[in-house]
């Protein structure tokens, strides 16, 4: 990227960019000295709405703005090196949960003043494993269960489970998309991603969830 | 789970059509062990869920404007991400610019140089002032005025990684930072430093506090 010859893009293509290239050209341009003003633009355009949603699941309403705004400041000013949408997803899921773990662990610092990891970005082990403040311990708890069921799918199934389920795509929609798959499969793996989670999650009282 | 599915659907429809889509107008309707579940299962929708499409009359009005230009002016700037968190701590404090400038200049004993220390500190949220040129006294003050610590004033000063195969400091594009911000420049009261000769004949205790690292 930076060594090369740089192209500046214009608006057309930059908003036809998907986020991972957008990001990518965001450094390049950054590198090169030249204009980023409308990629920074387009970016906090198209992910703020969606971060806010997220945020505000897990944080009080006067600190959605702060919280948002620090995972923003994180993911375009930190270097992300992946190369696929989902792995861009994947990276700035990993700071919406750190800055959302921030704002719990230090109620008192302004969460945008929190560095990032000055190493290992990206290793979702030392993230995760900073991230997972017991904020609320149901929400742990159900998280780490959701996450583990996924990791016993194969990709395959997983692939499903996040169309069917997480995504609400027809079941023949997501057989067409999934090799080796029909419609009768997609309904057995989503009730077995079903079960499962319920088998996860720890008995509790008041559990009438995941019947 | 049934009925966390229906309201995942519900939820799911509500965003792809368009619509506000709060996720907290659906974790309303459930409680405990079901609220979580819903939380988990909306997130995991909505980090896979498509971006809007660039509109850039929807941008303008969305009131997003100034933190892309904050963010624009840390990419560019030597003090890492002061101009992104500067203004928006002095919001959060409820501080007019003049009122943290005057406040800044009386905690570091200057206070008949506010003109001075106002432009040092426009010179801070605009990026254009190196960070570790500005002593801890100063950083001492100004994070008692916006109720942070120092140390987090100056770690959210130390440059940005540079991009891949860049060195940012001194690139062209540095200069844009400079562009005057209408928003920003509201409650400024005094124009960036004079030329650098001019400078450096007067340089006084207040240019060793913002330069003297």
């Amino acid at each position: 990227m930076g060594g090369g010859v740089f192209k500046e893009r214009g608006e057309h293509e930059l908003a036809a960019m998907p986020e991972d290239r957008l990001i990518a050209y965001l450094l390049d341009a950054r590198a090169h000295g030249a204009p980023t003003g409308l990629a920074v633009s387009i970016l906090v355009y198209k992910l703020m709405s969606d971060v806010r949603r997220r945020v505000a699941m897990k944080v009080p309403a006067e600190a959605i703005e702060e919280v948002s705004e620090a995972v923003l400041l994180s993911a375009l000013t930190s270097n992300f090196d992946g190369g696929s949408v989902g792995e861009f997803r994947s990276w700035l899921t990993t700071i919406v949960r750190r800055r959302i773990a921030d704002y719990h662990r230090s109620p008192k610092t302004d969460v945008r003043l929190v560095p990032l990891p000055d190493e290992h970005e990206g290793d979702d082990e030392l993230w995760g494993a900073r991230a997972s403040v017991p904020f609320e311990g149901e929400a742990i708890d159900v998280e780490r269960a959701l996450e583990q069921a996924k990791r016993e799918l194969n990709p395959d199934h997983l692939e499903v489970v996040l169309l069917y389920v997480f995504e609400d795509r027809p079941a023949a929609e997501v057989a067409d998309r999934v090799d080796r798959t029909t419609e009768a499969n997609v309904h057995k793996i989503a009730q077995r991603f079903r079960d499962r989670v319920g088998e996860l999650l720890p008995a509790a009282e008041d559990d009438t969830s995941t019947t | 789970m049934a009925d966390v599915d229906t309201l995942l659907k519900l939820y799911i429809a509500a965003h792809r059509a368009g619509e506000e889509a709060d996720p907290r107008d659906w974790l309303a309707r459930v409680e405990g062990r079901e609220r979580a579940l819903l939380a988990a299962m909306i997130d995991t929708y909505l980090e896979r869920a498509p971006a809007p499409e660039w509109d850039p009359e929807a941008f303008r009005q969305s009131g997003l404007a100034p933190l892309a230009e904050r963010i624009e002016s840390s990419l560019h700037g030597q003090a890492g991400t002061w101009p992104a968190v500067l203004p928006s701590l002095s919001h959060k404090a409820r501080l007019k610019r003049s009122d943290l400038v005057a406040r800044l200049a009386a905690a570091l004993g200057v206070p008949d140089r506010q003109d001075k220390v106002g432009s040092y500190y426009h010179e801070m949220e605009r990026g254009l002032l190196p960070a570790e040129g500005v002593q801890d006294r100063v950083l001492e003050a100004l994070g008692s005025i916006l109720g942070q610590s120092a140390e987090a004033l100056r770690t959210a000063g130390r440059a940005l990684a540079p991009g891949p195969g860049g060195d940012v400091a001194g690139a062209p594009a540095f200069a844009r930072a400079a562009r005057p911000d209408p928003e920003l420049m509201v409650d400024a009261i005094s124009a960036p430093p004079a030329d650098a000769a001019a400078a450096e004949d007067e340089w006084d205790e207040v240019d060793r506090l913002f330069r003297g690292g």
